[in-house]
Formats: C-alpha cells, sequence, structure tokens
C-alpha cells in the first residue's frame, strides 16, 4: 500500500466529518466551517491521487484546480459569512428557524 | 436520533468513499506528460503556472470573475457607513508592523517572481498582499482601501478586465481564445500574473474589511 493513498484516506476522513458536522451542527457558523473542512478533505484527495505518476514531477492539473478552489472557497466563505451577520442582526441569533416553530 | 442515523449515513459514505480511493490504480500518468511534452512552448518552466495562466488560462479568468462577484455580493450587502477603529492598540503591535511590512511586500514580489520556474505564483503572492494589509490595519495604522476611489476600483477589477482585454487579442491573433503563441506567451503571462497578483491582494483585504466592519456595527 502507497503511502499517498492514506493521506487520501484522511481527505475522505475530512470529508465525511464535515458532512456530518454541516447536518447535525445548528449555528451557522459551525456549518460554514464544515463546509470549509469538506473543502479541505476534497482538496487532500486531489493533491494525494495526482502524485501517482511514475516520474518525480507530480499531475499539475489537479494542483492548479485545488489552488483555483481555494480561492473560490476564501470568496464564498466571505459572502456566507455576511449572510450569516445579516440573519444573526435580524434575528437575534446565528440559526435558520426550523419549520416546526411557526 | 438524527444524529445517529446522520453517524450511520456519513460512517457509510465514508467506508464507500474509502473503497472506491483504495480501489484506484497505484500508478496513473494523469496529463502530467502532456503538459510536460508542451512546458517549453508555455512561456514558463513551472508546470502548475503554465496549467494556471496557459494551458487552462479560462479557468482562471473564471475564477477572478467569481471573486469580483463575490466582493459585489458582500458590497452590496454592507450596511455600515462609519469610519472604522482598529480593536487593538498596542505600541509594540504598532511598531513590529512597521517593520514585518516591506519584509511581506518582498515576500510576495519573491513569491510572483518564483512562480516561473518553481512553486508560487500570483494567487499566493495575493493572499501574502491581503494578509500585509490586514496586519496593517489590525496594528492600528490608518489603510484605507475601500472602493470609494477610483483608483481602488480599477486595481480591483483590473485582474478581470486585462484577462478580458488578452482573451480579446489572442481571438483577432489566433482565432482561438486565450491560446498564446510560444514567442509571446511569456510576455502575456507576465501581465496576466502582475495584475492577478494586484486584484487578489486587495479583493481579500475588502472581503475581510467589510465583514469586520459588519461585526463592529452588531455589537
Amino acid at each position: 500500500m502507497n503511502t499517498l493513498f492514506l493521506y487520501a484516506v484522511v481527505g475522505v476522513g475530512l470529508f465525511s466529518t464535515g458532512l456530518y458536522a454541516l447536518i447535525v451542527q445548528v449555528h451557522l457558523l459551525r456549518k460554514l466551517l464544515a463546509i470549509n473542512i469538506m473543502g479541505s478533505g476534497v482538496f487532500l484527495i486531489l493533491v494525494s491521487l495526482s502524485a501517482r505518476t511514475t516520474g518525480t514531477q507530480a499531475d499539475p492539473v489537479p494542483h492548479a484546480m485545488v489552488i483555483t478552489g481555494i480561492v473560490v472557497a476564501i470568496s464564498a466563505t466571505a459572502l456566507a459569512l455576511v449572510f450569516m451577520i445579516k440573519i444573526a442582526i435580524k434575528t437575534g441569533k446565528a440559526e435558520l428557524s426550523s419549520l416546526e416553530k411557526e | 436520533m438524527i444524529r445517529f442515523f446522520t453517524f450511520i449515513l456519513t460512517g457509510t459514505l465514508f467506508a464507500g468513499l474509502t473503497y472506491t480511493v483504495l480501489s484506484l490504480p497505484q500508478q496513473s500518468e494523469g496529463l502530467a506528460k502532456t503538459v510536460s511534452a508542451h512546458i517549453q512552448n508555455s512561456g514558463v518552466s513551472n508546470p502548475v503556472t503554465a496549467v494556471l495562466i496557459n494551458f487552462r488560462a479560462y479557468d482562471t479568468m473564471l475564477e477572478m470573475a467569481v471573486l469580483f462577484i463575490a466582493l459585489l455580493g458582500v458590497y452590496s450587502l454592507n450596511s455600515s457607513k462609519e469610519e472604522l477603529k482598529p480593536l487593538l492598540q498596542s505600541p509594540v503591535l504598532k511598531r513590529l508592523g512597521g517593520i514585518l511590512v516591506p519584509v511581506l511586500l518582498l515576500l510576495s514580489a519573491y513569491l510572483l517572481w518564483v512562480g516561473v520556474h518553481a512553486p508560487g505564483g500570483a494567487f499566493q503572492a495575493g493572499s501574502i498582499l491581503s494578509s500585509t494589509g490586514i496586519l496593517v490595519f489590525l496594528s492600528g495604522w490608518k489603510l484605507d482601501l475601500s472602493s470609494k476611489d477610483f483608483f481602488i476600483r480599477l486595481l480591483l477589477s483590473i485582474s478581470l478586465l486585462t484577462f478580458l482585454l488578452v482573451s480579446a487579442v489572442t481571438l483577432f491573433i489566433s482565432h482561438t481564445l486565450l491560446e498564446f503563441s510560444p514567442t509571446q506567451a511569456s510576455y502575456f503571462i507576465f501581465i496576466l500574473e502582475v495584475t492577478a497578483t494586484v486584484s487578489i491582494g486587495i479583493t481579500l483585504f475588502n472581503l475581510f474589511f467589510t465583514i469586520f466592519s459588519q461585526t463592529k456595527e452588531k455589537s
């Protein structure tokens, strides 16, 4: 077994942990952090699996995709943070109201 | 109860994805051979930079558009008007920030330059640039990069504008979107990298700054 598959499995673990937290946690900041952890897991899988080449040089295309993905994740997180702050100012708490209460 | 079912669900997903990852072939060339075969025509010698700015340049162009649109979204939700004062007022931090700024600017320029032949490039340099701005702001120095100024607005959009201009030019020269001829590729890449660094740096700083001002308004 190759060590880089270990990194890929850790990435899968991060993705699953993030998905679990995204569903279970109620606070919106925790949900946002969970989405970011899921994204980090995907980046780790992409980078580790791109090193499966025979030569010393890893496949550069997934690396470029990860760099692109990091910047997109940052901007999406910033936009989501502003939404969260707006919800917190309007309703007094950073949670989405469930249908049962209404 | 929901937690238990979610745990079972994500656990099953983890097992399935792990099985999928482990069943992938041990050796896979991907596109490494294709990239190294064409790298001498790309204008740079670092394969990641070549993929980002040359082979898949439309990816980077659309990414700059995403960054720009995210900033527009954050701006349109911004409601605070008053001047901001930094949270921390420490003479040590202020002096240290002043010392670190030239070093960080140098590091940013180095990362931009080294991206031609080694890991580095516009994104890394841009994020160092934005963190320099955040450090300056948090250490108590006055730093106004908000978008009221026309010059700042130009710098925020200059990367996207340059990308659109370059794609129009390459469309006229080679009839293919963002296809650089090997002799001119390095010039195009230089312009695109520098403008992308400036835009990414100032955009990320403005994203931080706007969100920071929102939280101040709440308290």
